[in-house]
């Protein structure tokens, strides 16, 4: 019986040390391109593309439902990013609020008759459409009736003007450079790269000037802060790990960019899947592979998008559970792409690698958790009562107990020291020691936590209960 | 060695690696945080004088002249990236002078040399600078750099190349564009910079991509194409419509798209033929050429395509009517198909109230 119990809880930490070495082989991979990245930046030729005549136009989509209160100063932001070709499409998805109201007198916009150059099917009939008069009159505004956040996107990519379109949420803020960087790798291989993604950041805690993050700084709350270290894990190391192995799975819905063709022909966003922005990913990988066609999708490490993480445990716990349904939906939609040598990379890598060590992580977590706990209970009983069974070996499981935790904190960190030698983006030693104590406080009752709400996703979806977002409630940034 | 021992060993190499890494954090930060402070204090005394430089006048010029020339190897170090960024966005008396002070400082000879670093950063800050210095005995070391192992560092050079007006290097830029199309970008802007002077030497090889009709001579010609264009070489006018004959659609595009921008009524008929052309692309294409040229005798051809079945071909003939003056607005005016009613409106926008 106690040969058992050891072997069940060796199991349990082999699958730890497994996801914990492939994340260092991705922060190896990452590491690799993100090093000399930044520095190459600045012999990029960004200004000579800025000034060129025949760069490739860029529609900026902004989904918005009732977000009169920040709408204004994210409109502000997008239309004044660096870039030579630009317009910024506001959907408003049926708002309850006076978010359309405040965009045309805030921004003088008319009504004008936009013709949607894409027949991409909508649930929610569009009602109008304005366009600005200030400036370069590049600020649209299709006002619809409720149909989500993909239904929104799928009317912007319609009523998209421009050869590609980006798309991100109402309330993420972009660096100036942020298009110039991400739409680079369609000029630089415009037949191959058909969609592109960037960093998304996390800026709770960082001082907000006129929609720019002008000051960086680590959150002081901790729920903030934790996923400071994730984020900078998942998005900067996780991701460009894969691109570089070419199997980049998932552009982030908060800042990512397609070709509006491609978009148009894949039928665009899916209004029956959660986790959308990730479907449209796999959804074109799926499509690519089985037309044979040639084709790329990167991520490009420096635009960043930064955005405000939920800083309460209710809100944080309804996004996770929403990303992990999405995830588990994904997988069940596309589960033929599983080790099919015809989908390259994505099929025999990327996607196996997402099945194990992502979308069933918090079915092993949980169970691992609740096998711990059980043992706990054999262990206490043990010091009562003689069983003779000597089910715990009490050095033993402390060793692989903290062994696992250590390895978790080694890979954190590794990601750190990454971020460290390329961008560098905070600085001074308090933000450092508050990064660190990230790094180990994440492991105790956070990590514990997210597995659990994930699970409550994969068990939303078995149940197949009705998608809704829940209330995203947001403490807004520090504004000056 | 059992299975408890091997996991108490691993154990106490992460408790080491952790805390090697710690320390590595601690003192990354330290060290670059300090470099940082120091080199902004150094930085800001010799940054107004570089700017002084640029922008002064008389004797302040001078002076900052004289000051620059005497700076120390850490006043230098402190400016010298931002005064070689500075350099091609200056004109004239003050380009020269930040010239001559960064050679002064051995910027060209630094450069020269980081060209064959192992680093591909370094090679890149050498072609850079090369570039900018654009002093005419360097331009063997950046045509080589064309070969570069490295792309970020064949890109770098490729747009150093654009300070060389000469024709051998567009012959050898317009080489390596074709045969990686991921430099097609930096081509165009280094074209767009040399100017007229690529235009016999592009129109050569266009006339030869007419001729061969293969795949490398297509995409050579395609992007011949599309730098005459931008250069504005009128006088290829010719062999560019003989580029709408029997090409590959992407050329043929190509060809069109440098008709509009040379922008001659002359070539108002080939590209009315392109209208009826069975792809959509070429067809937008040909009626964006149509309204850049805008003429009033293009109304007719145009008018035709405001019921295109493709809504984005319909949208380029309706804003090339609104660029055809009176009679072209005056189509737009009176038509109720809904891109003219878009344009109309969009058009009321731009007016002055």
């Amino acid at each position: 019986m106690s040969t058992v119990t050891f072997w069940v809880a060796m199991g349990f930490a082999v699958y730890s040390a497994l996801i914990n070495l492939s994340y260092l082989v991705l922060t190896g991979l990452a590491l690799a391109d993100l090093t000399g990245y930044r520095r190459r930046l600045e012999y990029a030729g960004y200004d000579e593309w800025f000034l060129q005549p025949n760069s490739r136009g860029v529609s900026v989509l902004m989904p918005a439902h009732n977000e009169a209160a920040n709408i204004v100063q994210s409109v502000h932001a997008m239309t004044s990013l660096r870039y030579p070709d630009l317009e910024v499409v506001v959907i408003d998805d049926g708002s309850a609020d006076s978010t359309s109201e405040v965009l045309i007198a805030e921004f003088d916009m008319v009504e004008v008759p936009l013709v949607p150059g894409g027949h991409i099917p909508t649930k929610g009939s569009v009602l109008s459409t304005w366009v600005s008069r200030r400036g370069a009159h590049n600020l649209a505004l299709v006002r619809k009736a409720n149909g989500g956040k993909a239904d929104a996107l799928n009317a912007g990519i319609n009523h998209a003007r421009k050869e590609l379109v980006c798309m991100v949420d109402a309330d993420s803020l972009l660096d100036p450079q942020a298009l110039l960087n991400v739409a680079r790798p369609f000029a630089d291989d415009p037949g191959r790269v058909v969609a592109a993604g960037g960093v998304v950041r996390v800026a709770n805690g960082s001082r907000v000037d006129r929609g720019r993050v002008t000051n960086l700084r680590m959150p002081r709350r901790w729920l903030a802060r934790v996923q400071v270290v994730e984020y900078l894990r998942a998005f900067l190391i996780g991701r460009a790990g894969w691109s570089r192995l070419g199997g980049l799975l998932i552009i982030s819905g908060a800042f990512g960019i397609f070709r509006k063709d491609l978009l148009l022909e894949a039928g665009g966003m899916a209004t029956d899947c959660i986790g959308e922005d990730a479907e449209l990913v796999v959804r074109l990988h799926r499509t690519l592979a089985e037309s044979r066609t040639s084709a790329e999708v990167v991520f490009v490490p420096e635009p960043v998008a930064w955005t405000e993480v939920p800083s309460t445990r209710r809100v944080l716990r309804v996004q996770r559970r929403r990303w992990h349904r999405g995830l588990a939906e994904i997988f069940v939609r596309h589960r033929r792409m599983l080790f099919r040598p015809r989908y390259g990379v994505i099929g025999m890598v990327t996607m196996p690698w997402f099945l194990f060590f992502e979308l069933l992580s918090p079915v092993v977590e949980v169970v691992g958790l609740g096998y711990f706990l059980l043992l706990l209970v054999f262990l206490g009983v043990e010091q009562w009562v003689d069983t003779g069974l000597d089910l715990v070996n009490p050095p033993v499981l402390l060793i692989l107990l903290t062994a696992s935790v250590l390895f978790s904190v080694f890979v954190t960190l590794v990601a750190l020291l990454a971020e460290e030698v390329s961008f560098r983006r905070y600085r001074g030693l308090p933000d450092l020691f508050r990064a660190i104590y990230a790094a180990v406080e994440e492991n105790i009752g956070y990590r514990q936590l997210n597995a659990w709400w994930r699970f409550g996703g994969i068990v939303e979806m078995l149940r197949r209960s009705a998608h809704h977002w829940g209330d995203m409630q947001r403490a807004g940034f520090d504004q000056t | 060695m059992n299975v408890e021992r091997v996991a108490l060993v691993a154990t106490l190499l992460l408790v080491a690696g952790c805390l090697v890494i710690t320390l590595c954090l601690v003192l990354s930060r330290l060290i670059k945080d300090h470099a940082e402070r120091r080199r902004q204090h150094v930085r800001s005394s010799v940054w107004r004088v570089v700017l002084t430089l640029g922008s002064g006048e008389g004797e302040e010029i001078d002076e900052a002249y004289a000051v620059l020339l005497s700076a120390t190897p850490a006043q230098r170090k402190a400016v010298e990236n931002d005064a070689f960024a500075l350099l091609p966005k200056l004109r004239g008396d003050s380009r020269q002078r930040l010239s001559e002070v960064l050679l002064a400082w051995g910027g060209l000879r630094r450069a020269t040399h980081s060209t064959t670093s192992r680093s591909a950063v370094r090679r890149c800050r050498g072609y850079y600078r090369l570039g900018v210095l654009a002093e005419p005995g360097r331009r063997d070391q950046l045509l080589r750099g064309l070969d570069d192992r490295d792309f970020i560092a064949r890109r770098t050079a490729m747009l150093a190349l654009g300070s060389f007006p000469d024709p051998e290097v567009v012959e050898k830029m317009l080489d390596a564009a074709a045969a990686e199309p991921r430099l097609r970008g930096d081509f165009l802007a280094s074209i767009d910079r040399i100017g007229l002077v690529a235009a016999p030497g592009l129109r050569d090889h266009l006339a030869l991509a007419l001729e061969s009709r293969d795949e490398q001579g297509a995409r050579r010609g395609r992007l011949a194409a599309e730098a005459l264009g931008l250069v504005g070489a009128t006088d290829s006018v010719e062999v560019l419509e003989a580029g709408l004959a029997d090409t590959p659609d992407e050329f043929r595009i190509a060809c069109i798209n440098a008709l509009g921008a040379l922008g001659l009524p002359t070539s108002i008929i080939v590209l009315g033929d392109q209208l009826d052309h069975p792809n959509p692309d070429v067809r937008r294409a040909s009626a964006q050429a149509l309204g850049l040229i805008g003429a009033a005798h293009a109304v007719e051809l145009l008018t035709a395509v405001l019921e295109d079945d493709n809504i984005e071909v319909a949208r380029a003939a309706a804003n090339a009517l609104h660029r055809c003056g009176r009679p072209g607005q005056r189509v737009i005016r009176l038509s109720t198909i809904p891109v003219a009613r878009e344009v109309q409106a969009l058009t009321s926008l731009r007016a002055p109230a």
